[in-house]
């Protein structure tokens, strides 16, 4: 189901609560047993806010494993960093970061790590060091931990990186510069407050159920509706706007569902007039 | 021996992002329409972002010097070849966003 099947990595799945989508702690204390990491997304793929992480970081840390949690860049303008409540590594997907969505890519990943020596060396990606010249000390930059690279380790390298992921890199760090972080909190807010504003709205609506899950959420929620989901998309591409992307597939047990987003370049009349398709269509 | 690149002159260096920063400035503005309350605990809540606050003429300078500190395809011909072959001639992307 993910890429450590190369690595012959076992990957059990934790049960959560059907009403919250909050992870089952009992059920992950009782999977501890020889485990070598675990990981959440912090918001979920379900768009829900996970509320107890700190318990999560305190088992995790108390079976001697790993706590590693996937973010979205742009949430933690408001949410607080997973380094915070105990996250060993953290990963995310950078293309919210100034990228644009081109159909897939390219775009970049995120990948941090406490700085400690043990995880610097077993980490993928460049590792560029800040150090001073020998003549003069003025200030230089320099790949460091080299030893893990493709031009040295070959095939066993744990570092193999391209130069267009560098130039996706380059624009997140423009966008974040000129952000700075006021921006970046307004950018989280307005996802949010977008997202709060539709759910509100769409929860009005007679035959549909959102948010589904009953928690906080960022700019992600599912919706369910009375009737087929894949109708109502098709009614709202007629309109030309997109639906959520259905979850029947992957979450047959949410029934007629889909995963909606909001960023901050919806606009109150974009919301609007969604809702008035939906509503049209459910009435 | 390698040496780090300029974009000037021998003692010039050009300074960190972190450096160049300036409380109260920004580099642009977030439209927002909806003003709608969101349910976020304050448990959940970050207290500080440590990013730089920077104008957008001191971001387009600092990345503009950074790009003159190497030879790339926008400073000349550029005979090498694995990545950089994957970028279209400057005139078709042009061309392609008429």
């Amino acid at each position: 189901k993910n890429y450590g099947w190369g690595k012959g990595v076992e990957v059990l799945k934790v049960e959560q609560d059907g009403k919250s989508g909050q992870l089952d702690l009992d059920d992950l204390k009782k999977k501890m047993d020889g485990v070598a990491g675990v990981y959440i997304e912090n918001p979920s793929y379900l768009g829900f806010l996970e509320t107890q992480v700190e318990e999560i970081s305190e088992i995790v840390h108390g079976a001697k494993a790993l706590f590693v949690v996937g973010v979205n860049p742009i949430s933690l303008g408001i949410l607080r960093p997973p380094g915070d409540y105990g996250a060993d590594i953290v990963v995310g997907e950078g293309q919210p970061l100034g990228n644009p969505v081109g159909f897939g890519g390219p775009t970049l990943g995120i990948f941090a790590c406490r700085g400690e020596m043990e995880f610097l060396r077993a980490m993928p990606g460049r590792v560029i060091g800040m150090t001073e010249t020998v003549e003069g000390g003025t200030r230089g930059f320099v790949m460091v931990l080299q030893t893990r690279e493709q031009h040295i380790r070959r095939e066993r390298a744990t570092s193999n990186i391209c130069s267009n992921e560098a130039l996706c890199a380059i624009a997140a760090a423009v966008y974040l510069s000129l952000l700075g972080p006021s921006g970046l909190r307004e950018v989280a807010e307005a996802c949010a407050s977008n997202a709060a504003y539709l759910m509100r709205r769409l929860s009005k609506v007679d035959g549909i159920e959102a948010p589904v899950f009953k928690a906080p959420h960022f700019n992600e929620f599912v919706m369910r509706c009375d009737g087929s989901i894949l109708e109502l998309n098709r009614r709202l591409l007629e309109k030309r706007i997109h639906g959520g992307k259905p979850l029947i597939e992957e979450f047959p047990e949410l029934g007629e569902a889909a995963l909606l987003s909001t960023t901050e370049v919806h606009r109150k009349e974009d919301l609007d007039r969604m809702v008035a398709v939906i509503e049209e269509v459910m009435g | 021996m390698s040496r780090q690149a300029r974009w000037g002159g021998e003692e010039v260096l050009e300074p960190l992002l972190f450096e160049l920063g300036r409380e109260g400035r920004r580099g642009s503005f977030v439209r927002r329409e909806v003003e709608e309350r969101f349910e976020i605990p304050e448990k959940r809540r970050r207290r500080e972002l440590n990013l730089p606050e920077l104008s957008e003429p001191t971001v387009v300078r600092h990345f503009t010097r950074l790009s003159q500190m190497n030879f790339g395809v926008d400073s000349g011909f550029y005979p090498l070849g694995s990545c950089t072959m994957k970028y279209n001639p400057k005139i078709c992307e042009e061309v392609a966003a008429w």
